[in-house]
């Protein structure tokens, strides 16, 4: 066949690496450490709790898979103990003040405890903020330690102005709310010496956010998994790291088969299934998320990370947690 | 990307990170009997790692990684099985139980647990009602508070039936019965047919009640009820063992509750519903020897409870607070002759005080009704 057409060839097209994340944990091994650490903490009469706490997150840790290498949880139930003594102590605080101020100030009471429930409340949003900065300081991957930037005092006044501005609008101010929260937390986040970056607008999530909420009313609900489907594409393809960005790739189907398979699986086992579901639902999410992009990781340095075990077993108190 | 299993010079894929930057290289590993020989790819001779001191943890799917204090910060990961064989061999890693050694444990576990929940939940009702014996009154009227104010606003009485109220609950009464200071005794105007024991030793009758009640004795078995409630500090009891209970819930299985579907405070539901019952027959029991001892006839009660049977035992019984009426009937029939009274319940004008109490009050709130819904009757 004559050559007659000139075939332009592209230059091979540049191919950028792609970061998979997948979950090599399973189902069975999930349920006999869920059952030693039921068993020992019964035998304990609780103390075991906090060291529960930690085998399960290591486990989910060394399970989760990023770009070939595993997370490692290094975060010690010890320490998660001491913790728990320090909010039982503030507890008992909450507690005690009130009956103590009643003792000198008759009928004083009513306003401490007032005053104190408020400082509670205020509590919440740096119980948030300490419990992932304890996280991510107690996250390794490649030998390197995630954290979170110190940033609790702003993070706090984003969150109870807008929880007020949220309340005051019926709730429509609710998903920029959230969007905020999210950059703040993201934009925090570093990875050794880089930090991510989170660059997602208000106005689109504003827009994702309220018309999913219309259309979830008109469609009795249905619409809420494109609605969640979008919200995760909307975080993640505005989330990066050094030169990748994120990608996730999960569509109402995935989301309605999570939810739905979740909620059926444990209830027709009674519980019992449950860490098969925990093992399927978060392989499926994991294997449906990428980041696309350069990372020269020769530049990510370590940094010395604190983070507070008390604030997380705060969090878990004030149930905050991020449920992992 | 993971290395392959694969070997140059004998020895396994490894990725190698130093702890102080983001950068894996790959490795090859090579053990020797006291350590292992570390090459870089291009055949660099990296710092040997001794065998020991070693730390090996297998992760789920087959990752091996390896630290060591030597190298502090540094990380080995390998995904070559055999270097775990061979690490196991050298005795610097645990063997893998063996599947049935699992079982047998899962099995151990479980059997404790199921075992240990059994007696927990055997002794919860006499060690709870025990503590609830040793908190002092002054405490448990600070939690009658809230209660007084959310029904005080349908509080209806006259002069005249509150003191009919608290005289029949005098001659009820027993020596050695709790002395509140704050305890009242009230009708409130709701349409249910119930009776209350609150914190700090009140009652509350309702207008549904009353309107519902033939006679002077079957106001005055339910008051009996609801006194001997009173003097086994019942409430106090359900407090402590909601208390315990749900510590114990959080404790164990707490982190997991969010994804249940079944909702654990369901469950907990039916269990205190069980002590629930118990309380109840307790109160029954009582309620027959402060009416004999007062003089009443105890057919008030039962003819009371004849009546609730049409109306309350279509619930099976394990899903209820109370035992069903015909049981409690039945109990109370067992526990003696119905003694002819040697004294009224109350005086006749005193009565229709009492009955009269709500008269021209007829108000509806289905809100608060369907909150005090599952309550002492």
């Amino acid at each position: 066949m004559p050559d007659s057409v000139a075939v332009v060839r592209a230059p091979a097209a540049y191919e950028p690496p792609i970061h998979r994340l997948s979950f090599h944990g399973d189902g069975t091994s999930l349920f006999l450490l869920i059952l030693k650490n039921l068993f020992l903490t019964v035998i304990t009469l609780g103390v075991y709790a906090a060291w529960a706490r930690a085998e399960r997150r290591k486990y989910m840790w060394s399970s989760t898979e990023i770009s070939g290498q595993r997370l490692v949880f290094t975060g010690t139930g010890l320490e998660l103990f001491k913790g728990y003594l320090k909010v039982l102590a503030v507890y008992l605080a909450f507690t005690l003040i009130p009956i103590g101020a009643n003792y000198v100030i008759p009928g004083s009471r009513p306003i401490v405890q007032g005053v104190l429930t408020l400082a509670f409340v205020v509590l919440i949003p740096f119980a948030i903020y300490w419990s992932r900065a304890y996280l991510l300081s107690r996250t390794k991957w490649r030998g390197i330690r995630f954290g979170l930037e110190p940033g609790a005092g702003p993070y706090a006044k984003t969150f109870i102005g807008g929880y007020l501005l949220t309340l005051l609008t019926l709730g429509i101010y609710g998903p920029v709310w959230l969007n905020k929260l999210r950059a703040i937390l993201l934009n925090n986040t570093r990875y050794g010496t880089e930090r991510f970056s989170f660059d997602g607008s208000n106005r689109e999530a504003f827009r994702i956010g309220f018309t999913g909420f219309l259309l979830s009313v008109v469609t009795l609900g249905v619409y809420y998994f494109w609605y969640a489907a979008k919200m995760s594409r909307f975080v993640l393809s505005h989330t990066s790291f050094m030169g990748a960005r994120g990608r996730s790739e999960l569509t109402a189907g995935d989301m309605f088969k999570i939810v739905v398979g979740s909620i059926l699986g444990t209830a027709l086992t009674l519980g019992i299934a449950f860490p098969w579901i925990v093992v399927w639902s978060t392989r499926k999410v994991l294997d449906r998320i990428t980041f696309v992009g350069e990372v020269d990781f020769a530049l990510v340095a370590q940094r010395a990370s604190s983070g507070n075990a008390a604030s997380d077993a705060l969090a878990h108190d004030l149930g905050v947690d991020l449920a992992l | 990307m993971l290395p392959e299993a694969g070997d140059r010079e004998s020895g396994f894929r490894a990725e190698w990170m130093d702890g102080s930057s983001g950068r894996a290289h790959a490795v090859y590993i090579s053990p020797l009997p006291d350590r292992l020989l570390v090459r870089s790819e291009e055949g660099t001779e990296l710092e040997p790692w001794m065998l020991e001191g070693l730390h090996v943890e297998p992760l789920p799917g087959g990752v091996l990684h390896l630290t060591h204090g030597a190298h502090p910060g540094a990380l080995l990961s390998s995904v070559d099985p055999r270097l775990r064989e061979v690490l196991e061999a050298a005795g610097a890693a645990s063997r893998r139980p063996a599947a049935r050694s699992l079982v047998a444990r899962a099995v151990f576990y479980a059997a404790t647990v199921a075992g240990a929940v059994a007696l927990f939940l055997a002794v919860l009702p006499a060690m709870s009602a025990a503590i609830a014996r040793r908190v002092p009154l002054s405490i448990e009227e600070q939690l009658a508070l809230p209660v007084n104010k959310l029904l005080q606003s349908r509080y209806c009485a006259s002069a005249d039936s509150r003191r009919a109220l608290v005289t029949l609950a005098e001659s009820l009464r027993l020596a050695g019965d709790p002395e509140f200071t704050g305890a009242r005794f009230e009708i409130v105007d709701l349409a249910m047919v119930n009776a209350f024991t609150f914190p700090g030793g009140s009652i509350v009758v309702t207008r549904g009640l009353l309107d519902d009640a033939q006679s002077p004795e079957e106001l005055a078995g339910v008051l009996a009820h609801e006194l001997e409630h009173v003097a086994r500090r019942h409430v106090m009891a359900q407090v402590v063992r909601s208390v315990i209970l749900t510590t114990g819930w959080q404790l164990t299985v707490g982190d997991f509750a969010g994804l249940m579907a079944i909702d654990p405070s369901t469950m907990l539901e039916i269990a205190s519903r069980s002590f629930s019952r118990d309380a109840e027959k307790e109160a029954d029991e009582g309620a027959t020897r402060r009416l004999r001892h007062a003089g009443f006839s105890t057919r008030g009660l039962s003819d009371f409870f004849a009546r609730m049977e049409g109306s309350t035992d279509f619930v099976p019984e394990w899903l209820s607070t109370h035992p069903a009426s015909a049981e409690r009937r039945k109990a109370i029939a067992e526990s003696g002759p119905a003694d002819p009274p040697r004294v009224a319940a109350m005086p006749d004008p005193d009565w229709k005080a009492i009955k009269g109490a709500c008269s021209g009050r007829r108000g509806v709130d289905p809100h608060l009704e369907k909150l005090l819904g599952a309550g002492n009757r």
